[in-house]
């Protein structure tokens, strides 16, 4: 009898009791965490893996600058600087030894993030975007050349900042004020003493008895009675969580990252003309930037007249027309990232009810859509205000109101190109039941007919020499461009076109939602 | 006659092909605790989610406190419910979900902070106020609707299967939550538990493959015509079953494991009846555990829908 218990211990698989009750730890973080937090840890573990290979390319240049004999150290400096810039061994060692720093303790509050430990997680993610910045400042400060990369490399480690120390702050700070319990144990003691009977009486029977008729019980004045009181209220509760839930730091990201890149594929050769030290390098990059070759490249782009693409190419600073273009031409694809779960997920988990017992389907429609919009603003806000502050801090070939000026146009151009596919996304979130599908839908109604458009276009002047170039003003898509437009009143139609589709498709949404079953 | 403050009329509900209610005509008095009674698939959360304005009508027309085709902005605060399937929004803690319902019902930030701490207390949940909805049990979860659901003390409260998924403890409190509802708030309340709606209600519709089969007072779907049933401690044998229908005064008996209900023959005296009834029990030593006069809501519900109910007793 012994021996068949033991055999069956032998082959029955050992679960230490420390290993169940982390595993269980474990499980009860991943289900209080909230999306963003999760979000963060994920990015952290991607941006850790660019950063070594980073720090590797640091540790061969480094390598390379130390170990060459003096006859070949400028040769070696110079395809090294190329990179690097001209700086020395020590900025290159006291970076890679910051950098290697950082990595370390990014690796270590991602899986701190994902377990919501109070220290791991949030003191050592805090400790990660102190120590990047110190290190980005370190190395501008010792020579390694301040690029649109380094202001890439900034924003990571502030957005971090700002969601730990703001957003996040109060998940790690309630669980150090132990009202959670150390492992769940106290909280679930204390739920499992179930209703309070007497409480319960006193806080949700008597305190309303005489208030039969009221309604609003224990308001004095109720704060919610116009519907635009109450489209303010779901306007910022949505946009306050949509950080919390994830998927709006996903979207930061992208808008941010995506933004500043297309800026750098603009501005990085632009920066490596005027770094040459030969002799006229600003005047040489200024004027080639004015060239005729550009005015051609922007006029391909646009399919504008070449007087337009004179404007922008020799009455405003070019640089700054080229990345505005091109985000202009990005803008619907960031527009649904930032859009497209305005109602769609609640629908599907019918979270949606709950509020629909307060308020208005129309004031719940347009709360969201107006926490949407405001989101979306700031984002955009802080990618031109970032690039127009690096052209003119940087880059020393505009003045800077030219600069202010146009960079205002710009994002108000930007913002206008915004509006109606943030209503589309609107429109179709409204019209499904889950947000992955809204997200995939939105991406296809914004790709699908423009390419269906323009290959529709390019067949027809290809078959009869016809150009049907309006056929695309059937579309936001059509007009965004004539925003930046030097003639006021064809930018005034185009910004009234973009207020009519907004307007149009809102309409349709606002049917659709008080029309369905939520 | 007292004051309606729910009326539908032929209120219709198609899923595609699928009749969820067909032409549903209801009325509930105010201060009346209202059971709606039905099967799995009977209809009861549609009509539920068609009054509070979650599904639109095929056809047919509903009234609310008053008010046509009800709008959660228009109704604000004078409705509460608890949805059966509706999910707390993920990431964000109960509390300030709660705090949020509260400040759209009017109150300021600080009294929605209050009113929420103190319901979530109220049910035993102050210490989780600041967790993920998804880090909740089932049951703590339950809780959390019931707190959105009288938060504000609502006129009128749609309660759709609120003791199923809770403890017997926290059932129990429940039940006498709504009961110390009797008079100052209507509740329209549903359940499997056929003895729990039985015990606590004033009013009873039955509702089968969206149709309503019978409504009215409870007492008067329970009482009609003369019944009376008996609860013994074991199931009765042939013997006894033999002699009480051998008796002059009873038309009938049916039993149900240990419950029998037994019917008295038409224009029989009620008294007499009950005491030959029981005289008939003592004597062959069965003395009953339970009498009353009148049938189950559970026989009610069973003949009602010719005992082809398969959803009942699920919770």
């Amino acid at each position: 009898m012994l021996r068949k218990q033991r055999a069956r211990a032998k082959h029955t698989p050992h679960v230490p009791n420390q290993v169940r009750i982390t595993s269980l730890t474990m499980l009860q973080e991943t289900q209080r965490r909230p999306g963003g937090l999760t979000a963060l840890a994920v990015l952290n573990f991607i941006f850790a893996g660019f950063s070594l290979m980073g720090l590797l390319f640091m540790a061969v240049a480094f390598v390379v600058l130390s170990t060459v004999n003096a006859a070949e150290l400028d040769k070696a400096r110079e395809d090294i600087a190329a990179a690097v810039g001209n700086a020395g061994l020590a900025a290159i060692a006291v970076n890679i030894a910051l950098s290697l720093v950082a990595l370390v303790l990014q690796v270590i509050s991602a899986i701190g993030l994902l377990r919501m430990a109070p220290v791991m997680g949030r003191v050592m993610g805090n400790a990660f975007a102190v120590v990047s910045i110190v290190a980005v400042v370190v190395s501008v400060v010792m020579g390694i050349p301040f690029g649109v990369g380094t202001v890439i490399n900034l924003l990571y480690p502030l957005l971090t900042l700002l969601l730990l120390n703001f957003t996040f702050r109060g998940d790690f700070i309630r669980r150090d004020a132990g009202q959670w319990g150390a492992a769940g144990g106290e909280a679930a003691a204390s739920v499992a003493s179930g209703i309070n009977s007497a409480q319960f009486e006193n806080a949700l029977i008597h305190s309303g008895a005489s208030d039969a008729a009221g309604g609003v019980a224990g308001a004095a004045t109720d704060l919610a009675a116009s519907a635009g009181a109450r489209r303010a209220l779901v306007a910022s509760f949505g946009w306050r969580h949509a950080l919390r839930g994830g998927s709006a730091v996903l979207y930061l990201l992208t808008l941010l990252g995506g933004g500043l890149m297309i800026a750098a594929a603009f501005i990085n050769p632009v920066e490596s003309l005027l770094h040459d030290s030969k002799p006229r390098a600003a005047e040489r990059a200024a004027e080639m930037l004015r060239s005729g070759m550009a005015v051609d490249a922007i006029g391909w782009i646009t399919g504008a007249s070449e007087a337009t693409c004179e404007y922008f190419v020799k009455e405003q600073p070019t640089l700054q027309s080229a990345i505005l273009l091109m985000l202009l031409a990005f803008m619907p694809f960031f527009a649904c990232m930032g859009g497209f779960n305005q109602t769609a997920g609640e629908i599907g988990s019918k979270g949606l009810r709950f509020l629909l017992l307060r308020t208005d389907r129309r004031s719940l429609f347009l709360g969201r859509f107006m926490a949407a919009l405001v989101f979306s603003t700031i984002g955009l806000l802080v990618l031109t205000v970032v690039t127009t502050l690096y052209l003119a801090w940087k880059l020393d070939l505009y003045s800077t109101p030219a600069l202010l000026w146009w960079g205002a146009q710009g994002t108000l151009a930007l913002w206008l190109v915004m509006l109606p596919h943030l209503a589309a996304t609107a429109w179709l979130s409204a019209s499904l039941d889950s947000a992955l599908a809204a997200f995939s839908l939105s991406m296809a109604v914004v790709s699908v007919p423009i390419a269906l458009l323009k290959g529709i276009e390019i067949a027809v002047e290809k078959l009869s020499d016809h150009k049907i170039a309006w056929i695309e003003r059937f579309m936001p898509w059509g007009w965004k461009y004539e925003l930046l437009d030097p003639a006021w009143d064809t930018r005034l139609i185009a910004s009234a076109m973009m207020l009519v589709f907004t307007v149009v498709f809102l309409a349709g949404g606002l049917r659709r939602f008080q029309g369905r079953d939520l | 006659m007292s004051e309606i403050v729910v009326r539908s009329r032929g209120l219709t509900k198609h899923f595609g092909g699928v009749c969820a209610l067909d032409g549903i005509d209801i009325e509930v008095p105010r201060g009346s605790l209202y059971a709606l009674v039905g099967a799995n698939g009977a209809g009861k959360t549609t009509f539920f989610s068609v009054v509070a304005g979650f599904l639109r009508p095929t056809a047919g027309e509903v009234e609310v406190l008053g008010q046509r085709a009800p709008e959660g902005g228009v109704l604000r605060g004078r409705l509460g419910m608890l949805p059966q399937d509706a999910s707390f929004l993920a990431g964000v803690p109960v509390l300030e979900q709660l705090e949020f319902c509260a400040q759209l019902q009017g109150l300021s930030a600080a009294a929605a902070k209050h009113a929420a701490m103190q319901a979530l207390d109220a049910v035993g949940l102050g210490d989780v106020a600041q967790r993920n909805p998804r880090a909740l049990s089932h049951g703590m979860l339950k809780r959390v609707a019931l707190c959105q659901a009288f938060l504000g003390n609502p006129e009128l409260v749609f309660l759709d299967e609120p003791t199923a998924g809770l403890d017997p403890e926290t059932a129990r409190r429940v039940r006498d939550l709504v009961r110390a509802w009797r008079g100052h708030r209507t509740v329209v309340i549903s359940s499997h538990n056929l003895a729990e709606l039985q015990d606590l209600c004033s009013h009873v519709a039955i509702l089968h493959r969206g149709r309503i089969i019978t409504a009215g007072t409870m007492d008067a779907i329970l009482a009609s015509g003369c019944v009376f049933r008996c609860v013994l401690d074991e199931p009765a044998d042939a013997a006894l079953l033999d002699a009480l229908r051998a008796l002059a005064q009873v038309a009938k008996v049916s039993v149900l494991d240990r419950e029998l209900t037994i019917e008295g023959t038409n224009g029989t005296d009620r008294r007499a009846a009950a005491q030959a009834i029981l005289e008939c029990l003592l004597a062959l030593q069965q003395p009953p555990r339970s009498f009353s006069e009148g049938a189950s809501l559970e026989r009610r519900f069973l003949e009602a829908v010719g005992g082809k109910s398969d959803g009942l007793g699920g919770t």
